[in-house]
C-alpha cells in the first residue's frame, strides 16, 4: 500500500498482471473501433452511400474465397500465441561451456 | 480523445464490470460455499472462519486473482485508461469549468483559499481517482460522472439509491420537524444533497465538503434547480462551522468509510453538537457484512479501491462510538439500494449498504 509507483499484483507473476492489462487495453480499443465502425455504417446507409443491409448479407463464394488465406493466417498468428514455443533457436544452458 | 470513442470506451469498460458483478462475483461465493460445506461435512453451506482462514483458501484460487485483478484495473481503466474520465475531462477543462452555473446568491459557495486538507485525505487518491477528488478544478466533474457507474447495476439511476436513503430519513418518525434544517456532512458534489433539497423544499440545506471542486459542482446543481436556500461550504465534517445545535437532521452518505477512527469518532461530536435536542443523525456507509466471506471480499475491495479506512471502519464498534459521543436510540440496519434485493444475500456483488440512525436526546 505504501509503495505509491508499482501497481499491485494479483496473478502468479508481474508479467502475468502487465499482459492481462495489455489485453484488456487492446480490447477496449477494439470495442471503440467496433463502435464507430457501427456508426460510420449508419451513416453512409443515412446518406445513401451504402444500401441497407448490404454489409450484413452473407458475402458470396467468391468473396469468401478470396479472403479464406486471410482468414487462416490471422487464426494461426493467434492459436501460435497459445503453445508457448520458441520462434528461435535459444541459447542453451551450454553455450559459454560450448564455445569457450 | 473524440467524444464518440470516450463513450464507447467506457461503455466497453462497464459492460465488463457488470459480467464481473453478475458472474465472476457468484462464480467465486459458489466456489467457496462449496469448499466451505466439503470441509464443514456439509452441514453448512455458508461461509465458516475468520477473514484470515478465508484469504488463505481463496489467495491461491486462479479465480479470485482474475476477480481481484478486475476489480483493480476496471476501476483503473475508467479513471486512467486512453478512455479515461481523467485524461478526458482535463482536455476539456476550461470549456466544462465555463458550463457551470453561478451560485444564486454570494452565500451559496463558501468556499476558503487557505483551507488546509487533512493529512489523511491527500495520502491517497481514493476511488483510484488520479489527483483524488480535490486536486485540480475538473476533479469534481470527474467524480461526477465516474459516480454514476460506481454501482454498475444501478447505472443511470444510480440516484435512486439516494432517494431511497432520503425518504427513509425524511420519513423516520423520530423526524418530528415538517420542513428540517439539514446538514449534510461530506456532500460531494451533491448527489447525496439534491434529494433531500428536491424533496423538502422549504429546508435550509448546509452541505459541507472539502473539496472544492465538488462543492462547485453542488452548487452549480442548486442553482439550475432555482434553490436559493442552499449552502455549500469547504469545510472539515469535524469542524462544520455551524452554530451549537442549530439543525434538526445530520446525514452524510459515504463519508464515514473514508475516515479514520479519529476523525470519524470527531465528526460524531461535531454532529451531536450542532443538532438541536432530539435531532435526528441518520449515516448511509458501508457495515454490516452478513459473512466472513462478505467481509473478505469487501477487505479486498478496500485494499483495491484505495480506501484503506473502509476496513478500519468495518473493524470499528461503530455503534459503542456512538454511544460514547452521546447519541441514543442507535439503528443500524441493512439497507436496499433498489427494489428486489435482499441486502443480506444478493446473487450478485454489491456495497454492504447500512443505514445508521440515532438520535440526540431531548
Amino acid at each position: 500500500m505504501n509503495d505509491s509507483e508499482h501497481e499491485q499484483q494479483f496473478l502468479s507473476a508481474p508479467e502475468n498482471d502487465r499482459l492481462m492489462a495489455f489485453s484488456m487495453a487492446l480490447a477496449t480499443e477494439l470495442w471503440v473501433t467496433r463502435a464507430r465502425l457501427h456508426r460510420l455504417e449508419g451513416m453512409l446507409q443515412a446518406s445513401g452511400h451504402l444500401s441497407d443491409g448490404a454489409l450484413d448479407n452473407a458475402p458470396d463464394d467468391a468473396e469468401r474465397a478470396a479472403m479464406q488465406p486471410d482468414l487462416e493466417r490471422f487464426v494461426s498468428g493467434l492459436m501460435a500465441t497459445l503453445k508457448g514455443k520458441q520462434a528461435s533457436v535459444p541459447a542453451g544452458d551450454d553455450i559459454l561451456q560450448r564455445f569457450v | 480523445m473524440r467524444e464518440q470513442d470516450f463513450v464507447a470506451g467506457q461503455d466497453f469498460l462497464l459492460a465488463v464490470k457488470k459480467q464481473w458483478t453478475t458472474t465472476m462475483y457468484p462464480a467465486l461465493k459458489d466456489q467457496f460455499a462449496t469448499a466451505s460445506r466439503d470441509n464443514d461435512g456439509g452441514k453448512d453451506r455458508h461461509a465458516k472462519g475468520d477473514v484470515d482462514t478465508i484469504a488463505s483458501h481463496m489467495e491461491t484460487s486462479t479465480d479470485y486473482r482474475l476477480f481481484a485483478w478486475f476489480e483493480r484495473h476496471l476501476q483503473k481503466m475508467k479513471y486512467s485508461g486512453s478512455y479515461g474520465l481523467a485524461p478526458y475531462h482535463r482536455e476539456r477543462q476550461d470549456t466544462l469549468m465555463d458550463e457551470l452555473a453561478e451560485p444564486l446568491t454570494s452565500e451559496a459557495l463558501q468556499l476558503d483559499d487557505q483551507f488546509e486538507q487533512p493529512a489523511y485525505y491527500t495520502a491517497v487518491d481514493i476511488h483510484q481517482h488520479p489527483g483524488g477528488v480535490w486536486s485540480e478544478p475538473v476533479s469534481g466533474l470527474i467524480y461526477e460522472r465516474g459516480a454514476r457507474t460506481t454501482t454498475p447495476l444501478l447505472n443511470k439511476s444510480h440516484r435512486d439509491l439516494h432517494d431511497r436513503f432520503t425518504d427513509s430519513v425524511l420519513g423516520d418518525e423520530r423526524l418530528t420537524t415538517g420542513a428540517p434544517d439539514i446538514l449534510d456532512m461530506g456532500c460531494g458534489f451533491g448527489k447525496s444533497t439534491r434529494p433531500f433539497w428536491t424533496a423538502s423544499p422549504d429546508s435550509h440545506i448546509t452541505g459541507v465538503d472539502l473539496a472544492a471542486p465538488c462543492l462547485r459542482v453542488a452548487a452549480s446543481e442548486a442553482a439550475r434547480d432555482g434553490r436559493d436556500n442552499m449552502v455549500f461550504r469547504q469545510a472539515d465534517a469535524r469542524h462544520t462551522g455551524c452554530a451549537d445545535g442549530s439543525v434538526d437532521l445530520v446525514t452524510s452518505t459515504m463519508l464515514l468509510h473514508e475516515m479514520p477512527d479519529t476523525a470519524r469518532r470527531e465528526m460524531f461530536a461535531e454532529s451531536w453538537r450542532v443538532l438541536r435536542p432530539g435531532g435526528l443523525a441518520v449515516h448511509l456507509d458501508f457495515w454490516l457484512l452478513p459473512t466472513a466471506f462478505d467481509r473478505f471480499i469487501m477487505e479486498g475491495h478496500s485494499k483495491r479501491n484505495n480506501e484503506p479506512f473502509m476496513k478500519a471502519l468495518f473493524d470499528s464498534d461503530l455503534p459503542g462510538d456512538l454511544r460514547a459521543a452521546g447519541f441514543v436510540d442507535i439503528d443500524i440496519s441493512a439497507f436496499s439500494e433498489a427494489d428486489g434485493i435482499d441486502p443480506l444475500n444478493a446473487p450478485f456483488w454489491r456495497f454492504p449498504w447500512t443505514r445508521i440512525a440515532m438520535t440526540k436526546p431531548g
